[in-house]
């Protein structure tokens, strides 16, 4: 349980950082100039509000290891970075 | 991610490169083939089940047909057993001692395989001889033996395959820390994949995304499977040649202690099932055992089972062969618990991923294949960069024929398995596989090389993949394999999930190359300046 709620959070912290992203951002519109669909409705987050996503994505980590839940955490990370890379690779697949 | 001087960054980037260029094939031979090996023991499972699941390892029964098979082999090779799960749930044990080979300098073990069918007992396969004599003739889990030997040395003969990998792992760990010194904006760019007709930006962009994300691990896996290649090969070696004259024999006895005094006498031995379902009792399930001086007083029996649920390190139980009593846990290293104990035991889950079922192999998978990407995306990029320099041109041939002709092979190699267990090929096992994987690397391999444009030989090794893949599993069923229908009712959680992830996998590769196929060709690029598109 705690692990899917682990594995949740950092999820969530890491979908609002991919969606939010300046730099894919910008690339977006660059190509909504050539006929791509813009990102509509996302703007950039602000430094500090990623800053804190970032955070709130690495806490579960935090948690798990300070509780001595290492297999959880092992889990956690795998699943985690497994999500970041299929979720940058579909952003970047869509039209 | 560092700020270097641009003379260190140059320098970073040729040792990353050009490390790439000299290791990255290879290297991405054992990742691919290590990614697979995760469910090496699902894939044995998948090729060659039993009609119903075996729901415990080791199950009840286990010490009676231990017995039955010690009572049916000579004294020298109750000296050692070693007894765990094959492909399906059938029991493998194997009796026997340490004899001096042929050269009088490689000890072999020499003894007696048997098979058991663990529902009914029967005995399935007796094999008698030494070790590799066993091995040419036994057919059980050799399919997953065949990817796991890929990954461990490249098929090369020990040392030197697995010194090969352990030079391949420190590539790996040299070109992480390279790329994350040299990268200056790492984390910046996790989320920036940018698709523009496949130019050096979307090669480089494809690369650094999942070298971002797959970092950490590709870090632990290079140094765990590092460990693994060179603490047999080289380090107990080279450790025992600085410290004990060469004498391995003695190190091995100083760090783990001397065994305990000979006692040949008669002995009876301990119920073996009664100790197992101690192991159980504690929340394990179950995984392999050993046996040393089976039916003597000396006797010594150790029980390894998976991780309980929420543990990362592997445990192991001592038993009193006599009373069957448990001495409690045996540490991995040395007599009592310590820390380089743990660390020593720590790297087989941080490596294989098992420690958690399906749920850490799959994890660990999309890791492996994370970094297999990383490799074929970071020679495409260096290639790229070299577009005009038509030699980096047999690079990249090599490349596309490393990246989708090894898969290709290995479904040969797992077709030629299938055929053989069938009785349609004759001849022993492994040799046919390697037929077929040498065959269908070879006509993979001269198709890379003659097609004049490389985006056709990319398609067609990708359609033969696709292909392939989807008829891997019409092949099992041809061949009197369990339907999905008896295979779910049975409990053959590995049939069933192989197969769909078979053919999920070729469709997927066969939507792409035709998803590609209607793309606009490549002449239809429109230059925007700063960066080109294909036009909608």
């Amino acid at each position: 349980m705690m692990l899917l709620l682990s594995i949740a959070v950092s999820a969530l912290s890491v979908t609002a950082l991919a969606l939010r992203d300046p730099k894919r951002l910008r690339w977006r519109q660059k190509l909504a100039r050539y006929g791509a669909t813009p990102a509509k409705g996302f703007s950039p987050l602000p430094r500090r509000r990623r800053r804190w996503l970032l955070t709130a994505m690495l806490v579960p980590g935090v948690l798990l290891a300070l509780t001595g839940m290492w297999a959880s955490l092992m889990l956690w990370l795998g699943a985690s970075l497994t999500y970041g890379w299929l979720l940058s690779e579909v952003l970047a697949a869509r039209r | 991610m560092l700020k270097l001087q641009q003379k260190t960054t140059q320098t970073m980037l040729a040792l990353h490169g050009w490390g790439a260029v000299i290791f990255g094939l290879l290297l991405y031979w054992v990742i691919l083939t290590g990614t697979i090996a995760v469910f090496a023991d699902d894939i044995n499972d998948w090729a060659s089940p039993l009609p119903a699941a075996i729901p415990e390892t080791l199950p009840l029964g286990t010490d009676a047909m231990l017995r039955k098979a010690a009572a049916d082999v000579a004294p020298e090779y109750l000296d050692e057993l070693t007894v765990f799960a094959t492909a399906g749930g059938r029991i493998r044990a194997f009796f026997h001692t340490h004899a001096e080979a042929v050269d009088g300098e490689h000890p072999e073990e020499e003894g007696v395989l048997f098979v058991f069918d663990p529902a009914s007992g029967d005995i399935l396969q007796r094999f008698e001889g030494t070790q590799s004599e066993i091995e040419a003739q036994s057919h059980y889990g050799k399919l997953g033996h065949f990817l796991v030997e890929w990954h461990v040395q490249l098929h090369v003969p020990s040392p030197w395959g697995l010194m090969l990998t352990g030079i391949l792992g420190m590539s790996l760990l040299v070109a992480c820390v390279s790329g994350f010194a040299m990268h200056r904006h790492l984390i910046k760019d996790a989320f920036l994949r940018r698709r523009r007709g496949g130019d050096v930006l979307s090669h480089k962009d494809a690369h650094v995304m999942a070298s971002t994300w797959n970092l950490p691990f590709a870090f632990i896996l290079a140094f765990t499977g590092s460990f693994y290649s060179l603490a047999g090969a080289f380090a107990i070696p080279a450790i025992a040649m600085v410290a004990f004259g060469g004498d391995q024999v003695k190190l091995i006895e100083t760090v783990q202690g001397l065994p305990p005094a000979e006692d040949r006498r008669p002995a009876e031995m301990a119920n073996i099932d009664t100790m197992l379902e101690d192991v159980r009792a504690a929340g394990h399930r179950t995984r392999f055992l050993t046996v040393d001086h089976w039916g003597r007083q000396d006797a010594r029996i150790s029980v390894f089972p998976w991780q309980a649920e929420g543990e990362l390190l592997p445990k192991g139980y001592a038993f009193d062969a006599q009373t069957g009593e448990n001495l409690g846990e045996k540490p991995a290293l040395g007599q009592s618990p310590s820390l380089g104990s743990d660390l020593v035991a720590l790297m087989g889950p941080l490596h294989f991923g098992n420690f958690a079922g399906w749920l850490s192999k799959t994890v660990w998978f999309a890791l492996g294949f994370a970094g297999a990407y990383v490799c074929i995306s970071g020679l495409a990029l260096w290639v790229k960069r070299r577009e005009q320099q038509k030699t980096w041109q047999y690079l990249l041939r090599a490349t596309l024929w490393s990246a989708w002709g090894l898969p290709l092979a290995l479904v040969a190699a797992a077709a030629a398995y299938l055929l053989q267990q069938a009785g349609v090929l004759a001849g022993a096992v492994e040799p046919l596989m390697f037929k077929a994987f040498g065959l269908c690397l070879a006509l993979s391999g001269i198709l890379a090389g003659i097609v004049r444009r490389v985006t056709g030989v990319r398609r067609i090794l990708v359609i033969s993949l696709g292909l392939g893949l989807c008829a891997l599993v019409a092949l099992r069923l041809l061949l009197g394999g369990p339907g999905w229908v008896s295979a779910a009712t049975g409990g053959l959680t590995a049939v069933v999930v192989l197969d769909v992830a078979l053919l999920l996998g070729g469709a997927w590769l066969l939507r792409r190359e035709w998803r590609q196929t209607q793309a606009l060709p490549e002449g239809s690029l429109i230059d925007t300046g700063d960066m080109e598109v294909n036009t909608p």
